[in-house]
């Protein structure tokens, strides 16, 4: 008798254990932008940012080369999106004597060559708009990095704008400056 | 210890008045100085503080982030972000979005040579969205301007730059003469020193085709989304970040000038200090027999430097009271004008504060060579002396 006691009353302090937590409500995930969304190998048939800008219409899968660049801030703090720039255009470190502390700003471009030889790239989510956290570091991506892009036109228009879904980034290892020898 | 009463000490100071003037005189001036500086560095912090929303993003040309003068963005801009956004605050059918020019133009009164060595006035053009996005302006007297007229509100301290002039008086911007239709009040901000006038009119006065930014209140928005857009729309060549931010980056700029004013008040009072100091020395020095007196009494060197101590700080810190009353009265608020608009002198507790410290400061420090002084003679030849 004793023993059934005390199982009733483990037991019944287990139940209300039980009902007194709280209700697991479920934590949503952190969006992340995938891993497998970068290769190891560029993407074949890459273009230029100026000559793809010129062709490509909303909807075209595209491969493109570009350097990461074109404001002073190329990477939104919150958003998957960054803005690069064609290989062409000289970023500031590419100008002797250039100090510029933000070199991949091409404040030297005129307005007019920006317009033509700028892009953005985005990490979308299902509902087109890019995910809701920071690409600057993520795969590799700095300012001023070398990349391929492989990706399917979202917004394009003929003042400027040319946004790319992004599907396979590859980033080329910097190359190491020759020293003195 | 025994030590002295403190009536001896409060009774002493009233054996010279003349002397007991200078001491609380000379306090109430290091005290009015460091209160004045440290009230100068908090009005413009506050100024700025107040000036931008946080809940407001600025879109300002891109390379322009330290200032809207030199923006010029696309005059779509507005509209564009507008429909692109969701989220943003609506009032009334109408987005919380304000397309803004910001000029600074030479400013005289009507018929008055303009002094050129004064600095010009902080000009914004302003669309009837400007007042969803800045809470903070409001008309105090007259009307608002009409588009395309030639007129323009005025903040009290724009105001004082063209000679007081008030509501019906006419003031000439470069070659364009324009009538005051009504005093806005925005205190404790930058506007509150602003001249405002319709967009379409400053645009046509500075002869330009864009405009220097837009004001959007970010509502239930995502700021983020607002800087994803820039990032997306480079034909518009446009930055985004919250209006305080922009504040907070014009007040670090101007974090020099703060640290001169400080820097200035600290040297002017450390020679106060040093004139105190040689105040306090003659004051008690001439009284080298009185201390020995007491300490042939049996009071300790430590009760009569206390004594002394307390004597001194009583006087300095009396000077500082003086000085905190007349900065309340006297400074609190007072208007600074600067190239970027104006700011009052904030007598806030911190800046009583600082004064009150210095002028406790004067009477401890003040005190200790004179102490040392007299307490370092030899009781006999102090007696003789």
């Amino acid at each position: 008798m004793p023993r059934l006691l005390v199982a009733s009353l483990a037991a019944l302090c287990c139940s209300l254990a039980v009902s007194a937590a709280p209700p697991s409500t479920p934590v949503p995930d952190e969006p992340k932008i995938p891993a497998s969304a970068f290769v190891s190998e560029a993407p074949k048939d890459a273009k230029d940012v100026a000559a793809l800008k010129k062709t490509a219409k909303k909807g075209d899968t595209v491969v493109v080369r570009a350097k990461i660049g074109g404001r002073a801030e190329p990477f939104p703090k919150n958003r998957a999106l960054f803005t690069v720039a064609d290989r062409a255009l000289k970023s500031c470190d590419e100008i002797p004597g250039d100090s510029c502390p933000r070199p991949w700003d091409y404040c030297c471009e005129s307005a007019e060559s920006k317009k033509a030889n700028l892009a953005t790239i985005q990490f979308a989510g299902a509902d087109g708009k890019p995910l809701k956290v920071g690409a600057q570091s993520v795969g590799g991506l700095e300012p001023l990095a070398l990349v391929v892009v492989e990706g399917v036109v979202s917004e394009v228009d003929d003042k400027g704008t040319f946004v790319i879904d992004a599907r396979k980034v590859f980033v080329e290892p910097a190359k190491k400056k020759a020293g003195p020898r | 210890m025994k030590p002295l009463p403190l009536d001896y000490a409060i009774r002493n100071l009233g054996r010279s008045p003349k002397r007991l003037v200078l001491v609380v005189g000379g306090s109430a001036l290091v005290s009015l100085l460091v209160l004045g500086a440290v009230g100068f560095g908090r009005g413009m912090q506050r100024s700025f503080a107040a000036s931008g929303l946080e809940s407001n993003a600025l879109i300002l040309g891109s390379g322009s982030e330290e200032s809207v003068e030199r923006s010029e963005i696309p005059p779509t801009t507005a509209g564009i972000l507008a429909s692109s956004i969701d989220g943003l605050r609506v009032v009334a059918g109408r987005p919380a979005v304000s397309p803004e020019i910001h000029a600074a133009l030479p400013v005289a009164r009507a018929g008055v040579p303009s002094d050129e060595a004064s600095p010009p006035g902080v000009f914004r053009g302003y669309e009837p969205e400007a007042f969803l996005v800045h809470p903070q302006v409001r008309l105090a007297a007259g009307r608002w301007p009409d588009r395309g007229a030639d007129e323009v509100a005025a903040g009290p301290s724009a105001l004082a730059r063209v000679g007081g002039a008030g509501v019906g008086d006419r003031i000439a911007v470069g070659d364009a003469e324009f009538t005051i239709t009504g005093i806005l009040e925005a205190p404790g901000t930058a506007m509150h020193g602003e001249f405002w006038m319709r967009l379409d009119r400053l645009a046509q006065l500075t002869q330009r085709s864009t405009h220097s930014c837009v004001i959007a209140a970010i509502g239930d928005a995502d700021f983020d989304d607002i800087d994803a857009f820039t990032a997306m729309r480079l034909d518009l060549e446009t930055i985004a970040m919250r209006e305080s931010d922009y504040y907070a980056r014009l007040s670090a700029f101007l974090a020099p000038i703060r640290m001169l004013v400080l820097a200035t008040a600290a040297l002017v009072a450390a020679g106060g200090i040093l004139g105190g100091i040689n105040a306090m020395y003659s004051a008690f020095a001439s009284r080298v027999r009185e201390v020995a007196t007491l300490q042939a009494l049996g009071f300790t060197r430590g009760a009569i430097a206390l004594s002394l101590i307390v004597e001194s700080t009583v006087a300095c810190a009396a000077g500082a009271l003086v000085a905190c009353l007349a900065g309340v009265l006297a400074l609190d608020g007072l208007s600074i004008r600067f190239t970027m608009g104006s700011f009052g002198i904030a007598v806030d507790s911190v800046a009583v504060l600082a004064g009150l410290a210095a002028g406790i400061f004067l009477g401890v420090v003040g005190a200790l060579p004179a102490i040392v002084r007299c307490l370092t003679l030899p009781i006999p030849s102090a007696l003789r002396s």
